[in-house]
């Protein structure tokens, strides 16, 4: 680090170029900005953000115990979430038949959780009656708070998985991009032959054959097949930049490989990983909800979207049991489509430059 | 251009390769017996029978120490006459080893002391009566089971010889007689190679009587087949038989040279496994013991149709859906299929067959039996074809060829349909390939909604039934299949596209990559 190392010299003299110029506009900012004008993408990211909401407060949404209370003289809040065992076996309306002086109950918005009531279950009552605003399934359950606690599964399940989804895509697209030779021809054929099998019949044969499949077996089913597409995308990208001018400049420079990677290839694989999360979350809950869906595997006490519409198959007179987890499962489909057609144009420039604010 | 085929198609052998290994991967998660220990599972023989039937004695994918007939009658003869604590269960060993592990043991016979020599000789008695060679109360004494032995291998070490084996069952295959099935169950498990070979569907039942009641003789498991058995139970039968023989060969085989060393690579469970599937013996179906193959090829006609039919209308619908959008984009048709579309495709198949089916008239039979199942399973496809389809028209709308067609003073359906449609259906083309296994994976769920009885509909009581034959069968099937499109789609989109075309021809010159 001596003041007459001559590469220490450029390195300032660039660093005063990049201030001198005009603020300069990162590909990652005009997408930002594209995304954030569109209004499909808006709308997208509203749909999703009230479904992330729903599964933030699904307990508040509805449960069988109340949002805060006072009970034989101790106050509890949120018990719904912390379930003191001082309510063990009591649920809304037993409080209210049972309330002494001095007791209060605040309800939540429906007061049934998503299992089964403990008293005797009455099988499908129809949407708004016995204070069941989606009505109930066959086993009694208060479909609203299903649906409710359903977006916490869904969401939950398929962000988490998408994570896993997206780093092992980057890392495997940038490994095969960025190392070539044997390596590369091995990521290749990975993702050849990952990519060859369905992964809807993959999931339902590895749920068969695991002797106790649950959602997170789906979860790593997914995450570790579909991670092809991207990683496809990543290495593509990798390959284009590792030939441009500003690489051969940087290495020029003396940049080690990791710094290469790290500052000037990894950043063009954002664009691809958004692209992939929006619809990695999507592939997860559907295919969570299809899996649910044909029943296969152990039957899972969390609830589901897809569980309760299977359940429709079954009576086909309960027509809510179809359309309100339907909904619920479109509306957050459409919501993940959107924000990732959006971010796919968005960060296409051929696109943009073409036709300023089309998205969809 | 068929350089380039064969070039495609041979690099589709290491992706065939990987995928086999994701396949077996995905059979290793399937419980091991030995491992689950829950009380009241079978235990003993019947585990050791299913481990051994799916290889899982074998270590996975290197077994730098084959085992085989000679070894494995090496160590039980050694634990017999040492008298320890296994000579029971070695004894045991030695007698199901039976015949085959005679020209290993009488000659080592010599060798041993003589207390270790009447242990094992008298080991064998229940043998010898097995062979038709003595009856067990001549040999009660174990000096004259010694010397019963001793002089079997002197006097007849000849009959005991491989060309001698051959041409017995030979003759037996050709011109059965009671005499010479004799003469084979007098080799005991030596024949076995020999007879299980023989055994095939197309074998007379007689003949096929006698071998079975041979190498039952001889195991002391499996069926015999009788003489007038239908086709069904004699291919049940066979195909029995060369899978137990198949997980067992080694215990009556000895490896020696060229096999030992390949035997290093095919005696594993990876090995084991690729080889079965490759030579197309899948296997027997847990949920009716039916051959999986014949089953495989009973239901995939549904299947295929159903993939097929709803291909068709996909595609009919989705070029001009997509081709029209794009050319008038931003136009109302554009907008309004465009919004219908993206809806369609986040509706999952599963949803647009459970409506259908409740919108359908009771009880729909006939030809019309397909036409909703169709219907559903293309609605998935046509969303996201008709996308592709527009998103390639865009790209050539823009080209600087159709300008010029314009330019030209073209009529606009002539530019449209020869200019633009014609070089926008490439790129589709080839990613009509990516669009198989969702195809395929709709399809189960499309065959289970409306209860088709295609291979989706056999996969889920499969899957019901934990049947890993048939579902690794059908994991197979459709990651061949799914491979083979998209070779096949590559080699139609470089024979379509005459750029693409000129660019092999030019790159044929040098050294293929």
């Amino acid at each position: 680090m001596s003041d007459g190392n001559p590469r220490d010299s450029v390195r300032a003299s660039i660093a005063q170029v990049g201030t001198e110029a005009a603020p300069y506009v990162t590909m990652m900012r005009i997408a930002l900005v594209e995304l954030a004008r569109s209004r499909l993408a808006r709308l997208g990211g509203l749909l999703l953000a009230l479904a992330a909401l729903t599964a933030v407060s699904a307990d508040l949404l509805a449960s069988d115990l109340p949002v805060a209370c006072r009970w034989r003289g101790a106050t509890y809040l949120l018990p719904s979430i912390t379930r003191p065992a001082a309510l063990d076996g009591l649920d809304c309306a037993r409080m209210h038949a049972q309330r002494s002086d001095g007791d209060w109950i605040l309800e939540p918005l429906v007061a049934f959780g998503p299992s089964e009531a403990p008293g005797g279950a009455e099988g499908l009552v129809h949407p708004l009656e016995r204070g069941h605003p989606f009505g109930t399934d066959a086993l009694g359950r208060d479909l609203f708070a299903r649906v409710v606690h359903g977006a916490r599964t869904a969401l939950s399940l398929g962000f988490s998985g998408a994570a896993v989804l997206v780093a092992l895509g980057v890392a495997m697209g940038a490994l095969a991009g960025f190392a070539g030779g044997m390596v590369d021809a091995i990521v290749t054929r990975a993702v050849e032959a990952l990519s060859a099998i369905p992964t809807l019949l993959l999931v339902l044969v590895v749920s068969a054959l695991v002797p106790h499949p649950t959602t997170a077996t789906l979860l790593w089913t997914i995450a570790l097949t579909r991670w092809t597409e991207l990683a496809r995308l990543v290495r593509g990208e990798v390959l284009l930049v590792l030939g441009t001018d500003y690489i051969t400049a940087a290495r020029a420079l003396g940049a080690s490989p990791a710094r290469v990677l790290r500052r000037h290839v990894l950043p063009n694989a954002i664009g691809p990983a958004i692209v992939a999360a929006a619809f990695g979350v999507a592939s997860i809950i559907l295919a969570e909800a299809a899996v649910d869906f044909l029943r296969v595997g152990s039957p899972d006490t969390m609830a589901s979207w897809g569980e309760s519409l299977g359940e429709a198959r079954l009576y086909v007179q309960a027509w809510w049991l179809i359309v309100f987890p339907g909904a619920a499962l479109l509306g957050t489909l459409v919501s993940l489509n959107l924000v990732g057609e959006a971010a796919r144009s968005a960060l296409d420039p051929r696109l943009r430059f073409e036709s300023p604010g089309s998205t969809g | 251009m068929l350089r380039h085929a064969l070039r495609r198609l041979l690099w589709a052998l290491p992706t065939l390769l990987a995928t086999s290994l994701v396949l077996f991967f995905v059979t290793t998660l399937a419980p091991d017996p030995m491992r689950t220990k829950t009380p009241g599972a079978p235990s003993g023989p019947e585990v050791d029978q299913a481990r051994r039937a799916r290889f899982l004695d074998l270590p996975r994918f290197l077994n730098l120490a084959p085992e085989d007939v000679r070894s494995r009658a090496a160590a039980a003869m050694a634990h017999v006459a040492a008298a320890d604590a296994e000579s029971e269960s070695s004894a045991q060993e030695l007698r199901r080893l039976g015949g085959a592990a005679l020209p290993y043991v009488l000659p080592a016979l010599e060798a041993l002391e003589p207390d270790a020599r009447r242990r094992v000789a008298v080991a064998l008695v229940p043998l010898a009566e097995r062979m038709h060679l003595s009856a067990a109360d001549d040999l009660a004494q174990p000096e004259a089971a010694v010397l019963f032995w001793t002089r079997l291998w002197d006097d007849r070490a000849l009959d005991f010889s491989r060309p001698a084996v051959e041409r017995a069952v030979r003759r037996l295959a050709e011109h059965g007689s009671e005499a010479r099935e004799s003469d084979v169950t007098a080799l005991d498990t030596l024949a076995l190679s020999e007879v299980v070979r023989a055994m095939t569907p197309r074998t007379d039942p007689v003949t096929l009587a006698r071998l079975t009641r041979i190498a039952q003789h001889a195991t002391e498991r499996g069926v015999i087949v009788q003489p007038e058995a239908t086709r069904e139970e004699t291919a049940r039968a066979v195909a029995d038989w060369s899978e137990w023989w198949f997980a067992h060969t080694t215990d009556f085989v000895a490896l020696n040279g060229a096999s030992r060393a390949i035997a290093v690579v095919t005696e594993t469970r990876y090995g084991k496994w690729l080889k079965r599937i490759v030579s197309g013996e899948l296997g027997v179906s847990l949920v009716d013991g039916e051959p999986i193959l014949s089953k495989l090829r009973a239901r995939a006609p549904m299947t295929l149709w159903l993939c097929a039919l709803a291909t068709l209308v996909s595609w009919t619908l989705a070029v001009p859906i997509g081709a029209i959008g794009a050319w008038w984009r931003g136009g109302a048709f554009d907008v309004a299929t465009s919004a219908a579309l993206f809806l369609l495709y986040a509706i999952p198949t599963f949803v647009v067959a459970e409506l259908l089916r409740r919108a359908a008239p009771a009880g729909p039979a006939g030809a019309t039996q397909l036409t909703l199942p169709v219907v559903a399973l293309a609605a998935g496809s046509l969303a996201t074809l008709s996308r592709w389809q527009r998103t390639a028209m865009l790209e050539v709308v823009r080209q600087e060829f159709v300008r010029t067609a314009w330019a030209k003073g073209m009529r606009a359906g002539r530019v449209l349909v020869v200019h633009a449609l014609r070089n926008a259906l490439m790129p589709t083309v080839t990613v009509a390939g990516m669009h198989l296994p969702t195809l395929f994976g709709g399809a189960v769920v499309v065959e289970e909604v409306f209860g088709l009885r295609g291979v989706g509909f056999e996969t889920m009581r499969a899957i019901e039934a934990h049947d890993a034959a048939w579902l690794m069968a059908v994991l197979l099937a459709a990651a061949v299949t799914v491979t083979l499109g998209l070779v096949a789609s590559d080699i139609a989109y470089s024979a379509l596209d005459p750029r693409v075309r000129e660019l092999l021809g030019a790159r044929q010159g040098r050294s293929a990559p």
